[in-house]
């Protein structure tokens, strides 16, 4: 059978009355876990896995995956409408969809962020149908080299990430990169950074820091506003056909982003979202725009989350290799139901290959036609006292730095990054790039590692590997233009306001 | 007027708090709860999917849930403290135990953050194999060959390992100095986990990968990697093609391997792991659940507690010399 | 504060701090990397040596060079500021509670100083929010999802 013998065969099993269920069961109650501030795509997943155990597996993983997607949207949601990104994914979402809240056009962010995420991960799942097994063997291609120039090629994002003062962009990003150091390393197992604290060997948790520095900040910088709801009017809904026009072409980039290297086994969207804010950041003609509202810096990341979480499913699916710590436990879910993914998952099991690729689809659709009406229940949250809201989030950020590894030592970090987050955002400290650094620093750090004890220790393996070259190239380029971009736009922002950027 | 909304609304707190009254236990049969099953280790990984296949088998034998709690991190450390020094030891706490967090761990270190006598074996699962596995085009079709080859040009040898010093290392070490290769001329990679350095084998960044028969299970059916030994006393059911080590006369003996038992903490009462030793016994014969296991390509070899202990000391001892040796004992 | 201001100072010194915080750890880690791998020559102490180096330079030109231009900044007082402190104690105290109380107990208690301290709400209202706060986070979590939160002498 041909790939839409085999596709048309896996709608009809999709759209079973009980397949399509558990489709619609798994986008609201992902999104719904999504919205609550704190409980990322990882956690939602994680805690919403056993509930799956009980159906077969096909309606299990279809459930699994609208949870997933449902989750990652119901992100957006948080950072748009509270400035609280669930996970690192949502964090460029927040830099220009808070700013369009607070002008009121939350709705539209909203909106533009509904129909780049269908936009993308419809395309998404179109290249996963027809090139699936043939991209997944060029991913292998990537060895620790090439992967280190990807990784130095993303740090470069951080320059632009920095806002104002690139010192104070840099300083963060140290700072991140410290934190993300703390607990083995990945060498001799030695512990780093924990001064004999046997809790810190586990490291700083990626949720953990995100509650703390977004969340819990958040509340008490909410109080100090004396907010009483965070947007008065939230505006029309639906995106006026200007607002698509022009945010379009950026979600089409972001999702050829967000596409592309999410191919790759271990750029989760965290990476992808970085690069394709900055990318439109770039391509504008009036970058000062963004960081105030620009709807395209709402646009492009969230189709570029929604194509990496899509092109995740390419190598998980063809080779077993998860891309981001939510698709490790669907993984892992797979494996359970019996599943082995790999090549041969495509030959032995087509029929559930195919019904999963077929709910990929169907999910979107239905993520897409309940987010626009849902628009205004997500709205009606937000509207909330703050007198509710706030304690509320501190309840919800408790259970959620707790749960993700269920350990009371993360809710303490949690909290002292709240503290933290709470002192840097008052003074104007960016904290994207300190997420950044935090992420990539650790992947950086393994390539570099890999790459020398590949070559015995010599730096000639990165010249001796073109793709590798040319990645580390292509990031001194990106380094010179940002430096240039970050000036001009410096001195228009100077010129305009006479105030400085910051998330 | 404030004083009936106010008795209304403590009648409400007091209503949310009732299944905490409700709460304390009248000693039934064990268990009248949910059973906690710690994995050190993320969702997803080999630990993690034996434990859910177990915690399948017993929630539905004794009708009470079993919570698979993954607390990972710290080479699983803190996990396995968790569940075996932190948690009571009335029995709703089990501990996924593996080499990692147990016989290894002590080897390598002369002031383990967890003993022996901190735990209470209930019985071993899993024993997994390791094998040597090459990618798929590589030139060598024996272990022999690929062992000839290594002699001659150490330093050519380009290997993953699964963390500095895991199972992998030891493997290679053990197969280095027997067929008299210096370990250190051969270039180690480390890489953070099984399923990575398997794309870097079958993507051809690494020569050689060490893993277990799960671990390299699925690749060696795509057709991406060839496994050319087994390092176990028998032939594996799931690669029932590949020769042993010993077979063809490379290794001797088998020091290292992947397992997974389930332990209790110390104070646990006998009668309680007995109970657990009995249930498993029963459910590594169940077909179901056998099922199950194949389809993880779990190689399921049971072990009742006392041989369980036994058998752990062996391994203290094996690891214990053998990280002297390589030098990674501190 | 002027807008020379003591940030860059008072910031450029703690990541001088930082700095040699790292470096120190670095080389700790730097006789280890022998010891552990033979003949490597990058290991665990190359990221922190690097990142040891980049905190102080960059901390040092802070102090020395840079001009940051810092925001006003006022801290809260009064009511504001009271309301701050409850909701922080609050929180560290739920971290103290909660494995000793129990996660269901604990979330009530704190619930209640929660709406009463932060949000401001008449005690009638505020045990009415914790009440229903409560019991939704007890429903989802313990109930609904079987969540393994701390479970505390009462057993909840």
């Amino acid at each position: 059978m041909d790939v839409l013998g085999h596709l048309a065969a896996g709608f009809a099993a999709a759209l079973t009355p009980g397949n399509l269920l558990m489709a619609l069961l798994g986008s609201v109650l992902g999104t719904l876990v999504g919205v609550l501030p704190g409980l990322g795509p990882t956690a939602a997943i994680a805690i919403l896995f056993p509930l799956t155990s009980v159906l077969a597996p096909i309606p299990a993983i279809i459930m699994l995956a609208g949870i997933y997607y449902g989750a990652m949207y119901g992100g957006s949601t948080t950072a748009i409408l509270l400035n609280i990104p669930g996970e690192v994914a949502a964090v460029p979402t927040c830099l220009d969809g808070y700013p369009m809240a607070q002008q009121g056009r939350g709705g539209v962010a909203l909106g533009i962020a509904a129909i780049g995420s269908f936009v993308a991960g419809t395309l998404g799942v179109v290249v996963l149908t027809f090139f699936a097994p043939l991209l997944a063997d060029q991913a292998l291609r990537f060895g620790p080299p090439e992967y280190f120039g990807l990784m130095v090629l993303a740090l470069t994002v951080i320059v632009s990430l920095a806002g104002a003062s690139l010192a104070r962009g840099l300083a963060m990003a140290l700072l991140g990169y410290l934190v993300s150091l703390v607990g083995l390393g990945p060498a001799t197992a030695e512990p780093r950074f924990t001064f004999g604290f046997g809790p810190l060997m586990s490291g700083v948790d990626l949720i953990a820091l995100v509650v703390g520095l977004f969340a819990i900040s958040e509340v008490f910088l909410g109080l100090e506003e004396k907010r009483v709801a965070i947007a008065e009017k939230i505006g029309r809904v639906f995106p006026r056909w200007a607002d698509v026009r022009q945010a379009l072409p950026a979600m089409l980039r972001g999702t050829g982003i967000g596409f592309v290297l999410g191919l790759l086994p271990g750029c989760a969207p965290g990476v992808t979202v970085f690069m394709a804010y900055d990318v439109e950041k770039r391509l504008a003609r009036d970058p000062e725009r963004f960081g105030r509202g620009a709807i395209e810096g709402v646009a492009s990341p969230e189709a570029a989350n929604n194509a990496t979480s899509s092109a995740g499913f390419v190598p998980l699916l063809a080779l077993g290799i998860p891309a981001s710590a939510p698709l490790a436990i669907l993984l892992g879910g797979l494996m359970v139901y019996g599943l082995q993914p790999g090549p041969l998952l495509f030959q032995k099991n087509p029929e559930f290959v195919w019904t999963v690729i077929a709910s990929l689809y169907v999910g979107n659709v239905i993520l897409l036609i309940l987010n626009l009406p849902l628009i205004g229940l997500w709205v009606w949250l937000t509207r909330v006292p703050f007198g509710i809201l706030g304690p509320a989030i501190l309840l919800l950020s408790f259970v959620g730095a707790y749960s993700v590894r269920n350990s009371m030592f993360d809710v303490a970090v949690s909290l002292v990054f709240g503290g933290l987050g709470w002192i840097l955002r008052k003074y104007q400290w960016p904290l994207a790039p300190l997420l950044l650094a935090y992420i990539l620093g650790p992947l950086l750090e393994r390539f570099l590692l890999e790459s020398l004890s590949m070559s015995g220790g010599s730096l000639g393996i990165f010249g001796r590997r073109p793709l590798a070259l040319g990645l580390l190239l292509g990031a001194a380029v990106l380094l010179c233009t940002s430096l240039a971009l970050v000036r001009y736009t410096q001195r228009r922002v100077r010129e305009t306001t006479a105030q400085e950027m910051a998330l | 007027m404030r004083s009936t909304l106010a008795r209304l609304v403590v009648g409400l707190l007091v209503l949310s708090l009732a299944p905490l009254a409700a709460a304390p236990p009248a000693r039934a049969d064990y268990p009248d709860k949910a059973i906690e099953i710690v994995v050190p280790f993320v969702a997803g990984g080999g630990t993690d999917l034996v434990a859910r296949l177990v915690a399948d088998y017993m929630g539905r034998k004794w009708k009470q849930p079993m919570l698979v709690v993954n607390k990972a991190g710290g080479g699983g450390v803190p996990g396995a403290r968790a569940a075996l020094k932190e948690a009571r030891p009335d029995g709703y706490t089990m501990l996924m135990d593996i080499h990692t967090t147990s016989s290894m761990l002590i080897g390598a270190s002369r002031t383990p953050a967890l003993v022996l006598a901190d735990r209470k074996y209930a019985g071993r699962i899993v024993r997994d194999p390791m094998v040597f596995a090459v990618k798929a085009d590589a030139p060598w079709k024996t272990f022999k060959e690929l062992s000839d080859w290594v002699k001659a040009r150490p330093e050519e040898l380009i290997w993953s390992s699964v963390g500095p010093a895991g199972p992998s290392r030891y493997t290679a070490y053990d197969w280095f100095t027997q067929i008299g290769v210096d370990p250190a001329k051969t270039k180690m990679v480390i890489t953070p986990g099984a399923a990575d350095s398997m794309q870097k084998l079958a993507g051809g960044h690494v020569l050689l990968a060490i893993h277990s028969v799960a671990e390299a299970h699925a690749m060696q059916q795509a057709g991406k990697i060839r496994v050319l030994a087994v390092l176990s006393p028998a032939r594996v059911k799931y690669l029932p093609e590949v020769p042993t080590a010993e077979e063809q006369g490379v290794i001797k003996g088998v020091r290292v391997q992947w397992w997974a038992a389930a332990a209790f903490p110390a104070g646990t009462p006998e009668t309680i792991v007995k109970k657990w030793e009995g249930a498993l016994a029963e459910m590594t014969k169940d077909p179901e659940f056998l099922k199950g296991a194949e389809r993880i390509n779990m190689n399921i070899d049971f072990l009742p507690a006392a041989e369980t202990q036994k058998f752990v000391e062996r391994e203290v001892a094996g690891y214990t010399e053998m990280a002297e040796k390589i030098g990674i004992r501190r | 504060m002027t807008p020379r201001g003591r940030e860059g100072p008072i910031v450029g010194g703690l990541l001088v701090l930082l700095g040699v915080l790292a470096l120190r750890e670095g080389w700790r880690l730097r006789e280890l990397r022998e010891t552990l791998v033979a003949g490597a020559v990058v290991g665990d102490d190359t990221f922190p040596l690097v990142i040891g180096v980049a905190l102080v330079v960059l901390g040092a030109y802070m102090i020395l060079l840079a001009r940051l231009s810092s925001p006003r900044v006022d801290f809260p007082r009064g009511r504001v500021g009271g309301r701050m402190l409850v909701g922080a104690g609050a929180m560290v105290g739920y971290w103290f509670l909660a494995p000793w109380l129990g996660y269901t107990a604990a979330t009530a208690v704190v619930a209640l100083a929660l709406y009463r301290g932060l949000g401001g709400y008449r005690w009638p209202a505020a045990l009415a929010l914790a009440a229903v706060s409560t019991a939704a986070l007890y429903l989802m979590f313990r109930v609904w999802l079987l969540q393994p939160l701390p479970s505390g002498v009462l057993g909840g």
